[in-house]
């Protein structure tokens, strides 16, 4: 596999070499997670699902093409595709489960985001701008919650602050982000 | 279902949408919020694509957190402080509960306003920075009417190159001759002259380098010079122009002896008093020059009046000579005068127009030169505040032998000698919220020891950069007087020179008054930090100990770097400025409880202004 030479034609088709694989894992791999959380919300098994659809999807590496000039999106897509399939067996184990969402309603959301799984990368490519524009502090608190993965109640704790002061100050931080993607996209013309 | 009825059950559903996505992206959702969202994403396409951005939001934002470094928690309670006060009355209960500072939190808005209203004025009658350090001279020096120059001969003058000798029996002739003069060298803690500007070409007479890293000079310090050209600046508001070859002594700020060398003084309040070797003593007013050669004491005056007193000799002793403008005259070794024209005087240099000066660049104005005490048209050697009174020029340690760490009071001190140099503080220990700029932004700050050491100093680098000036074994660890070799070598890899922020200090900068200087926008906030951090004691672990820096414009903080060494390197410092920003706060912490060996240097640290907008193409024919 390592040796194997990248984007080799198949015709109009181009394969993916194994270094090339982990770059475009590294790259997307937010929008992937993305992928899979929104399928297992509320459940923990969510790392779990990711990197056995990672495993799965190296060990299928042969079977993927892409015909575009660049593989990124159709690299996604086919990841995402196989994480679906990794997903709906963790339901099937669990269908007595009441926290997990339906069967359909599971479905109905993963063939959403790969249908316009383009969309979805301009809006996380709108996302990395938008954080520059953070100020520097409300770019610390992301990071304190969602790169050191604390929970509200610890970083309050920490601060000297109430939990709800934390919270609200996330929630705001959020919305900023959201208003600021949809403008960036509306000034792109990719408003949706 | 009335249409009414219709918007609002939409309306309704739309913020239980968007508060229960907020809850599930925060983690903080409970089993029936599930069930509540699984309900709402079965009914609604839109409810769908809300969740899956809220989703894909949250996880852009975890991968983007991943690549970061080093979380400052201390920028977050900033940010909800913010919150707290702006955005959020419901908070600030809460505040409350916590026992933040009422009466600070309360006098917050009132001091903005008051102190904004003294700040616009004080922009507008910008007080010169010498009027603040003359005020502390007022009360142990006399000022006289006139400008007044001493000149005595030493008789054995000739023998030049003993200049230790020449100093000791010159001036111990000379504080008996001249009992009114006051040159008090018991007051020496105070700062009475510096050096402004210098020639690249200077070369110290060995022994006699000023030995202060800043240039600074107290009662009794003597510089010698072999080579070049230096200006000093009293803080009476005389300036001497010296020649080399040159000894001179410092004796107060309204007096100086020179042994050799020539000078052109001037000082427009006419209060100042030189000392040569000949027993001669002249009073003169505005400006003058006078050069000590073999031949004798050469006095001419070039504007004003100059008093002549002969202190040694045989016929004049005693006497005084009135000196006009453009008369001069020499005093001879046996105390004789002749007065000729000046064409016969030797050249005095009277102005510093050397090409070597430093050249002030238009597009931006060095930090270096706020904290060397002068406005944004002129470039400055050196400077130091001190960070606990925001006190120019004084050191504000007390023995000026060994080094002490100065505790600070928690205050904002705001200084009144240089309307661009808003104030100054020492950040408090106990990581409560602290008042930054005089229009009251209050932060927090992480704890600290609450202490640090020596000032906040500005020095220009300047080549050759004279070694036994800056570097004194015996001075080790003297912060911003005596150095440190590594802030020596720093400062000969820079541009423009170095800014020494020890940690547990902060300085804040008027932007207004940056801007108003030269009638432009700023644009950046620029420089490079570096910690130098190194202990003299090769094998002391506080060799290597770290700071923090942040900085903040109006209160928000706009760049740190945390938890940082020698080992770290350097790190560009880039803050944009809008043309609403008004204060520029720099703070350095210790990142470990201890202030010492915490070198931190802003290099080449400048304010740049917007590219100036080209004039209409129908006025370029007046230029």
């Amino acid at each position: 596999m390592e040796n194997r030479k990248s984007e080799s034609s198949k015709g109009h088709c181009k394969t993916l070499g194994a270094d090339q694989f982990v770059k475009l894992l590294l790259v997307h791999e937010s929008r992937v997670r993305g992928f899979v959380t929104s399928l297992m919300i509320g459940s923990s098994d969510g790392d779990d699902v990711f990197q056995s659809s990672c495993l799965a999807a190296f060990r299928k590496l042969e079977t993927f093409t892409y015909t575009g000039d660049s593989p990124d999106e159709e690299f996604v897509r086919w990841v995402c595709t196989i994480a679906r399939y990794e997903v709906l067996q963790i339901y099937r184990k669990r269908r007595t489960s009441r926290t997990l969402f339906s069967s359909e309603l599971v479905a109905e959301l993963a063939d959403m985001q790969i249908q316009y799984s383009e969309q979805l990368g301009s809006r996380a490519e709108a996302l990395a701008g938008c954080i520059q524009k953070l100020s520097s502090r409300e770019q610390q608190l992301l990071r304190l919650h969602y790169g050191q993965a604390l929970p509200i109640a610890e970083i309050a704790k920490r601060i000297n602050r109430t939990a709800n002061g934390v919270y609200k100050a996330l929630a705001r931080v959020r919305s900023r982000l959201l208003a600021c993607i949809q403008h960036k996209l509306k000034l792109e013309g990719l408003s949706s | 279902m009335t249409s009414n009825n219709q918007f609002k059950n939409q309306h309704d559903s739309a913020d239980d949408l968007e508060s229960l996505l907020t809850k599930f992206a925060l983690k903080e959702h409970s089993e029936a919020d599930l069930v509540k969202l699984s309900a709402l994403l079965s009914e609604s396409e839109h409810a769908r694509w809300s969740y899956i951005h809220a989703v894909h939001l949250g996880e852009g934002i975890k991968g983007w957190s991943q690549t970061q470094g080093v979380v400052d928690i201390w920028a977050v309670l900033n940010l909800l402080h913010e919150s707290d006060n702006l955005q959020d009355r419901e908070l600030a209960s809460h505040l409350e509960e916590l026992a933040v500072d009422d009466a600070r939190l309360a006098r917050g808005p009132r001091l903005s306003q008051q102190v904004r209203a003294a700040h616009r004025q004080r922009g507008v009658n910008g007080r010169n920075w010498w009027q603040t350090v003359r005020s502390w001279q007022k009360a142990g020096l006399a000022v006289a009417a006139t400008f007044l120059l001493a000149v005595s001969f030493w008789q054995g003058f000739r023998h030049e190159g003993d200049v230790s000798t020449i100093d000791e029996e010159f001036f111990a002739r000379n504080d008996a001759v001249i009992p009114n003069v006051e040159y008090t060298l018991s007051d020496s803690e105070n700062v009475v002259a510096r050096v402004t500007s210098i020639t690249s070409d200077v070369a110290w007479t060995h022994g006699r380098e000023p030995r202060d890293f800043l240039m600074r000079f107290r009662p009794g310090d003597v510089v010698g010079m072999e080579k070049g050209l230096l200006q000093l600046e009293f803080s009476s508001g005389a300036s001497l122009i010296v020649e080399s070859p040159a000894m001179l002594q410092v004796t107060s700020a309204t007096s100086a002896r020179l042994s050799r060398g020539r000078v052109v003084g001037r000082a427009d309040n006419g209060n100042f008093t030189l000392l040569t070797p000949t027993a001669n003593v002249v009073d003169i007013g505005t400006e003058f020059g006078v050069g000590v050669s073999n031949r004798g004491t050469d006095v001419t005056v070039f504007e004003g009046e100059v008093h002549v007193h002969s202190l040694l000799g045989r016929v004049e002793a005693g006497s005084m000579q009135r000196l006009q403008t453009g008369m001069s005259v020499l005093i001879n070794p046996q105390g004789l005068s002749n007065s000729h024209s000046v064409s016969h005087q030797p050249h005095f240099q009277r102005s510093f127009d050397r090409s070597t000066r430093i050249l002030l660049d238009e597009n931006s104005v060095s930090l270096l030169d706020l904290i060397g005490g002068h406005d944004s048209t002129h470039t400055q050697i050196a400077g130091s505040i001190d960070p606990k009174t925001g006190y120019w020029g004084r050191p504000p340690w007390m023995d000026p032998h060994r080094t002490k760490a100065q505790r600070g009071d928690t205050q904002f001190a705001q200084t009144d000698w240089n309307s661009m140099v808003d104030g100054v503080f020492i950040p408090r220990s106990n990581a409560r919220e602290m008042q930054i700029d005089s229009d009251g932004h209050m932060v927090y700050l992480p704890p600290n020891s609450g202490s640090t050491w020596g000032p906040i100093w500005a020095r220009r680098r300047f080549d050759p950069i004279p070694e036994q000036a800056l570097f004194s074994a015996a001075h080790q660890g003297y912060w911003g007087a005596g150095t440190l070799s590594q802030v020596v070598d720093r400062l000969q890899q820079t541009r423009d020179g170095l800014m020494g922020l020890h940690a547990n200090v902060g300085i804040t900068f008027n932007l207004d008054a940056v801007r108003e200087s030269r009638s432009r926008e700023l644009a950046y906030f620029k420089a490079i930090v570096a910690n130098l951090a190194s202990s003299p004691r090769g094998d002391d672990p506080k060799a290597n100990s770290v700071a923090d820096v942040r900085v903040f414009v109006d209160g928000k903080l706009r760049y740190s770097r945390l938890q940082f060494g020698s080992n770290d390197g350097d790190a560009s410092i880039l803050v944009e400025l809008t043309h609403e920003d008004r204060f520029l706060t720099v703070v350095t912490t210790d990142a470990d409880g201890d202030p010492l060996f915490d070198l931190v240097v802003l290099i080449d640290p400048v304010l740049e202004y917007e590219p100036a907008k080209p004039l209409p193409s129908h006025l370029e024919v007046f230029l």
